[in-house]
């Protein structure tokens, strides 16, 4: 019965429920939007970082990543392989080695980043392999090279092309080497466009003398950006005091921090939509309680404990919470479908934030943890707008709230 | 047996901590089982504070009151809540009802309370509404009805659950002489066949020829207590 009052009392005044209804609606569908965007975009971003630059985690050894030195490599990686395996089924692992060294030509010259990486375990079309001209890496030893786009434009080299490198091996001996270009790849960020050479794994432990690797990635079969769970897995399969574990989001603090900036942004805006919705349901709840004293008083002479006259009034807010929220998320959901992707080309120059390319179209969707976050942000108004009023009419004293008129 | 006995009780209302009005000044009355009482008096002589008291819906200044043996002085705010709903059943001059509940709703309230189970509630309000001659008006709200409908709603309402004593605080007061005289003989008949015990504050001399027995208030203190023999004639008796 308690509910079927508590939706009658919502019904008594329509059009103050209805614009009551109407804000919280439009609130929950602005946080459900925002949200969906916010996620959609760094989702995006987040999953292009893992996928095509630095994997969900990797494996180094001990210290590499504070001190990332030539020698201080990941010795058997076979075997590294193989425990990684059986810690953490499912996921996909890749080698790479990584060093610096000098690239030219008869012209021109340049500072790089040598990546060597084996391009038949890399997500094919991604970062070194998203070739724009010319042809991917092999996925043997070939002496042929990859380069970054910009890097290509500079040296002024083509598919076909022979570029010159030096560097300091391993052993601290000069090391040198003359390579073919196979290809000019979108390198997946503007700096490694500018620097990066791609060659294949074992060219690359050639030119540095090289018996290991640096990296081994590991991507994992989630859409999970939090993958902490993960990262306890590795570092249990690891020798840690010769090798680390670390997830993307330790490997790009700023990227992290970025999105995290972003996300609060979000709870920013939830937190004026709750503030100015609660204000909102206090009114009206506010209103009617105090327009129906003299019925509070007869509840409370018929025998209604306190308790069942606050559980009454509380109701009727989360009433209208549930249907402000059902109303909301249908209306951010048609919106969604409406826009369906999101084209930023026209607006921003779709350049690099910390070091990771930001993509310019997004496919917008909604989120579970959009409908949380503004059912969360729902519960909470209503509360803070339902809780007071609903104290105020169990108090209240039958014989004196039966006299109001 | 007596189901409610008041022993010297004063209520005074205060205004900035100094007495502005003394409603009752000292007042002892027993109330038997199954009595049709009605307490009497000019307007501000005390009779709705007696009520209230009784009803456990206000404190005495001084004074115990007793309802079914249970002293409402000893008992805790959801306490009184329970004997209300248990055991007294309040008549409003104004009806009261809830306007967002049906008549059958309205009067199987109180029995929702004591969760009384559902089959139970709407056999026994059927059997109610019948008999306060509302038979086929269960379903209508408040608004939709007359006043005299509305006050046998609340009859209904007040007698539902059983109660030791039906408190009605001057239930004709807005009501038509024939409405009032009938309902004044649905609540003699309710009382004759059940037993229920009803106490009722009046000032009309035909609500007041109805009961067995007048308690007059004046100035806040019973002046006269006077029970009718039973062969005397009662003007709204059925």
């Amino acid at each position: 019965m308690l509910l079927q009052m508590a939706w009658r009392n919502l019904m008594r005044n329509r059009r103050r429920t209805l614009l009551t209804l109407s804000a919280m609606s439009l609130g929950v569908c602005a946080i459900v939007f925002g949200h969906s965007f916010n996620e959609a975009t760094w989702s995006k971003v987040i999953r292009q970082v893992t996928e095509s630059q630095v994997g969900h985690l990797q494996v180094h050894g001990a210290g590499w990543q504070a001190e990332p030195e030539l020698g201080n490599v990941v010795a058997d990686p076979a075997q590294v392989e193989a425990r990684v395996a059986s810690a953490l089924p499912g996921a996909r692992l890749a080698q790479r080695v990584l060093g610096y060294g000098l690239a030219g030509t008869e012209k021109q010259s340049a500072a790089v980043v040598v990546m060597g990486l084996q391009p038949e375990r890399e997500p094919s079309g991604e970062g070194p392999l998203s070739v724009v001209r010319g042809r991917a890496l092999s996925s043997e030893r070939s002496g042929e090279v990859v380069l970054g786009r910009s890097l290509a434009d500079q040296l002024e080299l083509e598919p076909g092309g022979e570029l010159v490198m030096l560097g300091q091996a391993v052993d601290g001996s000069m090391a040198n080497d003359r390579y073919t270009v196979a290809g000019v790849a979108d390198a997946g960020s503007d700096e490694l466009d500018a620097t990066a050479v791609f060659l294949n794994l074992a060219d690359a432990q050639a030119f540095f003398g090289l018996g290991g690797v640096h990296q081994l990635l590991v991507r994992l079969p989630t859409e999970d950006q939090d993958v902490s769970a993960h990262l306890e897995a590795l570092r249990g399969a690891l020798d840690l005091a010769e090798l680390e574990g670390l997830s993307w989001d330790q490997m790009l603090p700023e990227l992290k921090s970025v999105v995290d900036q972003k996300r609060g942004g979000i709870k920013g805006l939830a937190a004026v939509v709750f503030l100015i919705v609660a204000l909102g349901v206090l009114n009206a709840m506010t209103m009617s309680t105090f327009e129906r004293t003299r019925e509070f008083g007869v509840m409370a002479s018929l025998g209604t404990r306190r308790g069942t006259i606050r559980r009454l009034v509380v109701t009727e807010a989360l009433l209208l919470g549930v249907v402000g929220l059902a109303v909301g998320v249908a209306l951010a959901a048609a919106g969604i479908g409406a826009v369906g992707s999101i084209d930023m080309s026209g607006l921003t120059s779709s350049g690099d934030m910390v070091g990771v390319r930001i993509p310019s179209v997004f496919e917008l969707r909604l989120y579970p943890s959009s409908v949380g976050q503004a059912a969360l942000t729902v519960l909470l108004t209503v509360l803070a707008g339902g809780l007071w009023p609903a104290w105020r009419a169990s108090r209240l004293k039958p014989v004196e709230a039966t006299r109001s008129v | 047996m007596s189901v409610v006995r008041v022993a010297g009780v004063k209520k005074s209302y205060l205004a900035k901590g100094k007495v502005v009005t003394e409603a009752l000044r000292g007042v002892d009355l027993v109330v038997e089982k199954g009595e049709f009482m009605a307490i009497a008096g000019p307007s501000g002589s005390g009779k709705t504070t007696l009520l209230n008291l009784i009803g456990a819906l206000d404190t005495p200044t001084s004074g115990t009151v007793e309802v079914d043996g249970r002293d409402l002085g000893t008992l805790s705010p959801n306490e009184q809540a329970d004997l209300r709903r248990d055991r007294i059943g309040f008549v409003f001059q104004a009806y009261n009802l809830i306007p967002v509940l049906s008549a059958a709703e309205n009067a199987e309230y109180v029995m929702g309370l004591k969760r009384v189970p559902a089959a139970e509630r709407r056999r026994r309000v059927a059997e109610l509404l019948a008999q306060v001659g509302l038979e086929g008006l269960e379903e209508k709200r408040p608004l939709e009805m007359s006043g005299g409908q509305q006050q046998r709603v609340a009859v209904a309402r007040a007698i539902a659950a059983e109660p030791a004593v039906v408190l009605a605080d001057e239930p004709t007061a807005n009501l038509d002489q024939a409405t009032g005289r009938a309902l004044v003989e649905m609540m003699r008949r309710l009382n004759r066949d059940r037993g229920v015990t009803f106490i009722f504050s009046s000032h009309d001399p035909m609500v007041l020829e109805s009961a067995d027995r007048v308690v007059r208030l004046v100035d806040g203190k019973v002046a006269s207590d006077e029970r009718k023999s039973p062969g005397e004639p009662q003007a709204a008796s059925s």
